[in-house]
């Protein structure tokens, strides 16, 4: 397992580069605030589509929530990024025994009122218009072993272009209050926030 | 060619509904020789690139004055959401 390093120098330059990075090829990135106890970690569950979901979130965290930012990763995109690893990034491997210490590490990071971590709970690439959103079986593992330490924030980002040349992302905030041992009523909760922002989504209309 | 955006106004790419103005309806009756009539569903993804794929599904909607208006709007609406359908399985 690749654990994440900290090195003040690249955390500024990847800051920079973040924010020169989203500001060159967003015409827009668009949130809602959305309320938090301070006291606890951030758990953040994201639908994952793309490139940019991570520098995304990555943007809004320095924004709205400003708290350590940690994201589990794919291995095999660990390995072909290695600097990842300097921007809060963990590996993960589905099919490898380091599975478990991924998923514990995640829940250890979530025990530290000033982290926040960001999981995909669909394990992979997905297209922007599905309409289910399928969770993998290792979020509710963490959802249990940090029980009650940390505010669950689900977000759902959508990518248009409207009338614009650059595109516009929005991402649907909802702090969800409800504690979860069970992955099916966990990955139902976010599917009703989901298909709520694909509606809201859906209804913004241009001249 | 002739390229009509037949909403009439731009709408979202994850719209399930598609629905054809009744401008598209008019022209189609003005149209004196042969005309095919080709629907295009165009959804904008990036999937692990930073930057967009066009992925632009084709419909066939036949001769200009085939078939009456109102199918014609029922088949592109069928269309765009089997497109949508299609595109969650698209390859990439």
């Amino acid at each position: 397992m690749i654990y994440p390093k900290k090195n003040i120098i690249f955390k500024t330059i990847f800051n920079a580069y973040v924010r020169w990075l989203t500001a060159r090829h967003f015409h827009q990135i668009s949130y809602n605030d959305t309320n938090t106890d301070h006291d606890k970690s951030i758990l953040l569950l994201a639908n994952h589509f793309s490139g940019w979901d991570t520098f995304v979130l990555y943007h809004i965290n320095r924004k709205l929530f400003k708290k350590s930012f940690h994201a589990m990763i794919l291995e095999r995109t660990m390995l072909k990024q290695p600097m990842l690893k300097y921007a809060g990034g963990f590996s993960v491997n589905k099919s490898s025994r380091d599975l478990v210490l991924s998923l514990d590490f995640a829940a250890q990071l979530l025990h530290e009122p000033g982290n926040l971590v960001l999981i995909y709970p669909q394990g992979k690439l997905y297209s922007n218009m599905v309409n289910d959103v399928v969770f993998e079986q290792g979020i509710i593992h963490i959802v249990k072993k940090a029980a009650g330490k940390f505010n669950l924030i689900f977000a759902a980002t959508f990518i248009e272009n409207f009338e614009n040349f650059k595109p516009v992302a929005n991402v649907h905030l909802k702090t969800e209050q409800q504690q979860f041992t069970d992955i099916e009523q966990l990955q139902q909760a976010y599917q009703q926030h989901y298909t709520k922002a694909m509606q809201q989504q859906t209804q913004i209309v241009k001249q | 060619m002739v390229v009509v955006f037949p909403q009439g106004e731009l709408c979202s790419n994850h719209i399930t509904n598609l629905h054809v103005e009744k401008g598209i309806e008019r022209i189609i009756k003005q149209i004196k020789g042969p005309c095919q009539i080709v629907y295009a569903c165009t959804l904008i993804e990036y999937f692990e690139s930073l930057k967009p794929s066009a992925y632009i599904h084709l419909y066939d909607c036949g001769v200009a004055g085939e078939v009456p208006f109102d199918e014609l709007c029922k088949k592109i609406d069928a269309f765009h959401k089997q497109a949508l359908k299609d595109q969650v399985n698209v390859e990439h």
